[in-house]
């Protein structure tokens, strides 16, 4: 029997599953990461090869597949920096400054491993077609394609936990295939609201040796906003919207 | 059998992995009634002077005192901060700053920004003392019609404000038009209140129309006739590609007064219509290299001719050795805005920043330049900045003014520079 089992186990994984599972697997993955709207705190930790580390604090405000806000509460050089997402339009307030200038989803903000695309990331469904998922070593494995050259990585390779249906790791690759950072998910917690989903993410870059970064999750909670809340005008108020 | 499978799979993820190391308390994030931050700054500079320029004979007239350098020191200290309750806030920024040079010490302190504002999603009303920046230009502003001149070679410098009543209001929409923003604002010019808006008291009305607009940034903003002329302008910004954004301003000045000297060398005040404007790009290489081009008309800049005519002015004041005729000589060009950065009519900025040059995390090294096209002097700006240290940012820079006699940059006072700022944030 155990011969049976593992023999239909084997099969199981061999056989490529529907892009349309792939797709609902991913709307899933989105929905049990975070809820459609919402709000919630992440801390960011740049770590050196040295083992010296530096900390960003932000808090995060979403609605919808397509807008989402960002204020740097933390380090005080930081503090006050604002970025809003619009679909493909990106904007970055700095209080010295005085007002929102365009930027890109390739720069980044905060310097290290990460970039606002890994900051101001919109559901995984929203910026990429769900190619393909198949089984392996006890995980779904989804292939990503982006839905436009306006995402910062061509390809995702995400492997998502079965049970939990969360990712676990997720590799990016560029267009040319480069492999640019990896992904791990980690810490499942419960948010309270139904949200159960990991608290950590690390990642690591070949193109940066050595270097690691780190993302704590906490306070994420459903919220509605309303749309002028994503607006340039809003960006300098971003931190009345703290509860 | 499954069960066991999963759960043993389930582990790593379970597991508190260095959860000790990764302290993340967020209370001390939430919103509270106070709120204050601030950099205290110091820049040590280097300076070395342009002996032969007309200005370091304006600054240095007697042969006894004509030194080749000087060593600069500054500080800055920025405090901001705010209280709330409710929808409504007391907001603050304020700067002191303290120099010693070859001139001596001196100090200053200024309140940037004081100002009341109550906002909700929608509608925003603030009253004080406010810094507005209108404009999609990065080194330049000609739209910028209610708020004090940047810098162009330190753009990013925070400013002092004026005294103003606004209201915002915001609406966000599906389809083309995407969001829809009115800025109306007051500015009151009295002896007391704005007075170095304009010498002429006045209710200023000044106002912005933002729309976005199939992805593009587009304002219409005007200035209506009082202290100042009546002006209006448009300016917009949008990314043609992801890697490419494309800016531009258009401001109109009706009736605007320009200072002209005749060649009696006596000042006159011509008024007439004047347009400037700007064109930008910014574009990010896959080395994460930023370029920034800017091209600018000054409108109501000086033509070559009207420039050399101030030169020749300032040099034969100097050249009578009279403090007198020096002293007329530079307040006839300081009215017409000759010591004012980017005087003339046309110029091109760039900026080239690099992130990360040889792969150090939280470098960045940049050139600016500003050319000036009609007499082709330019200054050239190298500098690195570092960010790796907790709360404290560092800066080296120098600066180096190129140009032939009576040319902007090639006479300047100081030829050279070279300095260090170092930030403290708190």
């Amino acid at each position: 029997m155990r011969y049976v089992f593992l023999l239909l186990w084997l099969l199981l994984a061999a056989v490529p599953l529907h892009a349309q599972d792939a797709q609902q697997l991913l709307q899933e993955v989105d929905r049990r990461l975070q809820p459609e709207s919402y709000e919630m705190y992440r801390k960011l930790i740049n770590i050196e090869p040295d083992g010296d580390k530096k900390a960003f604090v932000l808090y995060t405000v979403k609605k919808g597949n397509d807008k989402m806000l960002a204020l740097f509460l933390d380090p005080p050089s930081e503090k006050g920096r604002t970025t809003l997402r619009l679909a493909d339009n990106m904007w970055l307030y700095i209080p010295d400054v005085g007002r929102p200038l365009r930027i890109t989803s390739l720069q980044s903000v905060v310097g290290g491993v990460f970039n606002n695309s890994d900051i101001m990331r919109l559901d995984f469904s929203a910026e990429y077609h769900a190619e393909s998922v198949k089984r392996e070593d006890g995980e779904y494995l989804l292939e990503l394609k982006a839905k436009s050259n306006s995402v910062a990585y061509d390809r995702l390779r995400m492997w998502v936990d079965q049970e939990a249906r969360v990712p676990t790791r997720i590799e990016a690759y560029a267009a040319s295939g480069l492999l640019i950072k990896t992904l791990h998910y980690s810490n499942i917690k419960d948010f309270g609201n139904g949200i159960v989903r990991p608290a950590m993410l690390e990642t690591d870059s070949p193109l940066h040796k050595g270097y690691k970064s780190v993302m704590l999750f906490s306070g994420v909670k459903p919220r509605d906003f309303s749309d002028e809340v994503f607006s340039l005008s809003f960006m300098s108020k971003a931190g009345e919207l703290r509860e | 059998m499954s069960r066991w499978l999963t759960g043993l799979l389930l582990i790593p993820l379970l597991m508190p992995v260095q959860a000790e190391e990764f302290d993340f308390d967020i209370s001390r994030y939430e919103k509270k009634p106070f709120e204050f931050s601030g950099h205290l700054e110091i820049k040590p500079e280097y300076r070395y002077f342009d002996q032969d320029s007309t200005l370091y004979r304006l600054n240095f007239p007697t042969a006894d005192e004509q030194p080749s350098s000087d060593d600069r020191y500054s500080g800055v200290l920025e405090l901001e901060g705010l209280y709330r309750s409710g929808a409504s806030s007391l907001n603050f920024h304020a700067q002191a700053t303290a120099q010693h040079d070859i001139y001596g010490g001196s100090g200053n302190a200024d309140v940037f920004q004081l100002y009341y504002r109550h906002s909700t999603d929608t509608l925003t009303f603030e009253l004080g003392k406010r810094a507005l920046k209108w404009g999609t230009g990065y080194a330049w502003n000609p739209v910028g019609f209610i708020q004090r001149v940047k810098d162009p070679s330190d753009p990013e410098l925070s400013r002092e404000g004026f005294v103003i009543a606004s209201l915002d209001y915001v609406k966000s929409f599906d389809g083309p038009l995407q969001a829809i923003a009115f800025t109306p604002v007051l500015l009151p010019v009295t002896h007391s209140i704005n007075e170095d808006f304009s010498p002429e008291g006045d209710v200023n009305l000044a106002g912005r129309l933002y729309l976005l607009y199939r992805d593009t940034d587009i304002d219409l903003l005007f200035l209506t006739d009082g202290s100042r002329s009546g002006r209006i302008g448009l300016d917009f910004s949008r990314n043609l590609a992801t890697n490419l954004e494309m800016h531009g301003e258009l401001a109109w000045i009706h009736d605007q007064a320009r200072f002209i000297l005749d060649e009696g060398e006596a000042i006159n005040i011509r008024r007439q219509d004047s347009t400037s404007y700007l064109l930008g790009i910014r574009y990010l290489s896959a080395q994460d290299t930023t370029y920034i081009l800017e091209y600018y008309h000054n409108g109501s800049g000086l033509s070559k001719n009207e420039a050399e005519r101030f030169f020749n002015l300032l040099h034969s004041a100097e050249s009578t050795g009279e403090v007198s005729a020096v002293e007329k000589a530079r307040h006839i060009a300081g009215q017409a805005g000759f010591f004012t950065p980017n005087y003339m009519r046309d110029y091109l900025h760039l900026r080239v920043s690099q992130k990360e040059p040889f792969d150090i995390v939280y470098l960045s090294a940049d050139l600016t330049s500003i050319i000036n096209l009609q007499d082709h002097s330019y200054s050239l700006v190298p500098g690195v900045n570092y960010t790796g240290f907790n709360n404290i940012e560092l800066r080296l820079r120098a600066a180096l003014n190129q140009g032939a006699p009576h040319s902007e940059f090639g006479e300047k006072l100081v030829e050279n520079r070279i300095e260090l700022r170092v930030r403290y944030f708190f």
